[in-house]
């Protein structure tokens, strides 16, 4: 119970209510320190990712246009190099162009007699496994370089009528195979410019028919290194309170799982799994003493008394160890032992993490590219607290109030290739923010981050 | 009717400068009063309420209008003052209990000195007695806070207290008895 008495008494009745006006010189510092950081540009974390995600749209935008150009560039190199470019928009036009290229092929083919001209080598570089496999199938001995000029690109949404019909109405794929012995060189050109045209309608087709068609499942798995720090926000009236940024620093920490997808419409699909994730903070070189009043002017952190060891209080939380912190140099301080020392500190938390991830396809090509958006709920399964001189002290304990159940959301981009048909590789630039603050102290709180780059493998079916 | 000071703490919500004025305006006064009874002089005094204002205008909005306010800025400035004190002094814990405080022998005490002068002795004390002192006494706060306030164990703040009544009294017994000699009245 507290004790009260007449110097307490005297001392509080004078002096609690006693004002006096400071100096005006205190306003003018403090107005002006004010308006200094009000000049300052604070940017909100938000707005810092926002930032981010427009700066990765907009490279992914920058990428796809380059690999754009780059499907349609062999062909219309070659083209032309070989003819005046001119593109193939009607039949009418394709005799005059036709001809041309039956000038080109003959004067070639004066060297290599009989041989039948191989004009799938450009398409099937560009445009992958469907014209590959009509390659194969019209194969011929020759791999001449001789090219097709197929100036026209594939229509954004291509339909049946895209497909340009032979002149003569006969199958344009019957026609090459039969082109290299019977027929003459000009109808093989047409064909082949026809046919490379209608491939590139059909890989599309089936690309979109796939996406159109309805859900389409897939598996896989992610792993990557993250960066997690964490933003505090303090009551200034918190115990101990102090500028932490000073001393505390994010560490590189792991992430990965496993997860499902389902492609749910042509640009759009949904992801979930289990994932497991590890984050936390560290002070490199936490300076420590016996208590506040002990710890000599250096220190950043107070720590264990003689009797029982106290605990630290940091960002993040409390946390105390078995035992004490090695003493590792005294000082003397008016006639009193001060006992000091530094330790290297790490609170590491992990995670089971569900995440409900959206994505959206901006680009839609060989290499896959989506702005994803998601929630996750990060389940507590490990919590410790480490100090170590690096030398032969070492104690391990756990960072106090913590939750156990924490929300969080991410953003990312995705980038998808390819390998067959239903294997694709994946890169996940990825950051998430705690939404929910990961302690329960009133005082503090504490709202995790992380940068990460997750590299994965689906698997569709 | 809306309280002028909740006005004014909304405006500095939104960093008005002229309601940023208006809040300093209205307790500078007091909280230099405060700043003095923890500071050893007159300028770290005007250190601690220029931090302690900035610390104020930054974190405004966690006031969120829950207790008093001007228990929320005291609160704030005397951690403002602990910390500086922290970071400026090496300070020395005295924990044996030799110096048990007999509340008696201050019985005789009479009111003559002014504020003024009673701040003077409380800023001659050593920072850490001002400070167990100035939180027990004054402020009001108990053992168990002061300790888990300054991280200090409850049997440190209790002998830190009770030597700095016994110097605060024998200050106080000095200057009656110099006043005595020279028939100075106060």
């Amino acid at each position: 119970m507290k004790t009260d008495n007449n110097i307490d008494r005297y001392f509080r009745e004078n002096l609690y209510d006693f004002q006096m006006a400071p100096p005006q010189t205190v306003w003018d510092r403090v107005e002006q320190d004010i308006s200094k950081k009000t000049q300052k540009l604070i940017i909100p974390i938000f707005l810092k990712v926002a930032a981010g995600i427009l700066l990765l749209a907009t490279l992914a935008t920058l990428l796809w246009k380059v690999t754009d150009k780059k499907d349609i560039s062999p062909v219309t190199t070659v083209a032309e190099e070989m003819t005046p470019a001119k593109e193939i928009s009607s039949p009418g036009n394709l005799t005059t162009d036709t001809e041309e290229i039956v000038t080109e092929h003959q004067s070639q083919q004066e060297s290599i007699p009989g041989a039948a001209p191989n004009n799938q080598i450009a398409v099937t570089q560009a445009y992958g496994i469907y014209s590959a496999e009509i390659d194969n199938s019209i194969s011929s001995d020759t791999k001449e370089e001789t090219q097709p000029v197929v100036n026209s690109s594939v229509p954004d949404e291509p339909t049946h009528e895209n497909l340009i019909p032979s002149n003569d109405q006969t199958p344009v794929i019957a026609e090459s195979l039969n082109s290299g012995e019977n027929e003459p060189a000009n109808t093989i050109s047409k064909n082949d410019v026809i046919l490379q045209q209608n491939l590139m309608v059909l890989e599309q087709l089936s690309k979109n028919s796939v996406r159109e068609s309805g859900s389409r499942w897939s598996v896989g798995g992610q792993a990557g290194p993250q960066y997690s720090y964490r933003d505090v926000s303090v009551n200034p009236g918190y115990p101990g309170y102090q500028d932490y940024d000073q001393f505390e620093d994010g560490m590189l920490a792991f992430a990965g799982g496993i997860n499902v997808q389902l492609q749910a419409a042509k640009r759009f699909s949904i992801q979930s799994g289990v994932y497991y994730s590890k984050i936390g903070q560290e002070v490199s070189s936490m300076i420590y003493g016996e208590d506040n009043f002990f710890r000599g002017p250096d220190a950043n952190y107070a720590v264990a008394s003689d009797e029982s060891p106290e605990p630290i209080n940091n960002s993040t939380g409390t946390f105390a160890f078995s035992k004490n912190l090695p003493p590792q140099m005294d000082q003397t301080v008016e006639e009193s032992t001060v006992t000091e020392g530094t330790v290297y500190t790490e609170q590491s938390f992990e995670f089971v993490e569900v995440p409900l991830i959206f994505k959206y396809f901006i680009v839609d090509r060989k290499l896959d590219i989506s702005l994803n958006g998601g929630i996750w709920t990060n389940i507590l399964i490990g919590n410790k607290a480490i100090a170590t001189d690096n030398l032969n002290f070492y104690v391990e304990d756990k960072t106090n109030d913590i939750n156990t159940f924490n929300y969080s959301g991410s953003l990312g981009i995705g980038f998808n290739y390819p390998l067959t048909s239903n294997l694709l590789i994946s890169l996940d630039p990825i950051f998430k923010y705690y939404l929910s603050p990961i302690n329960s102290n009133p005082e503090t709180e504490v709202h995790p981050y992380t940068f990460g780059i997750m590299t994965g493998i689906n698997f569709s079916f | 009717m809306v309280d002028p000071v909740e006005n004014i703490i909304k405006g500095c919500c939104r960093k008005d400068p002229r309601a940023q004025k208006m809040l300093y305006e209205r307790y500078s006064g007091q909280m230099f009063g405060v700043c003095l009874r923890y500071s050893t002089s007159a300028e770290d005094a005007q250190d601690v309420l220029h931090e302690g204002f900035l610390k104020i205008f930054e974190k405004i909005e966690q006031y969120m209008f829950k207790g008093s306010f001007e228990g929320w800025i005291r609160k704030i400035m005397v951690n403002t003052a602990l910390e500086k004190f922290r970071n400026q002094y090496k300070v020395i814990s005295i924990q044996d209990s030799a110096f048990e405080y007999d509340a008696r022998s201050a019985e005789d005490l009479t009111d003559n000195m002014t504020a003024k002068e009673l701040m003077n002795l409380i800023q001659e004390l050593s920072p850490q007695y001002r400070m167990v002192f100035n939180l027990y006494a004054i402020e009001g706060y108990s053992h168990k806070e002061i300790s888990d306030l300054l991280n200090i164990s409850e049997g440190t703040s209790k002998s830190n207290l009770s030597r700095a009544r016994i110097i605060l009294q024998e200050k106080v017994k000095k200057y009656y008895s110099q006043t005595v000699r020279t028939g100075t009245t106060l």
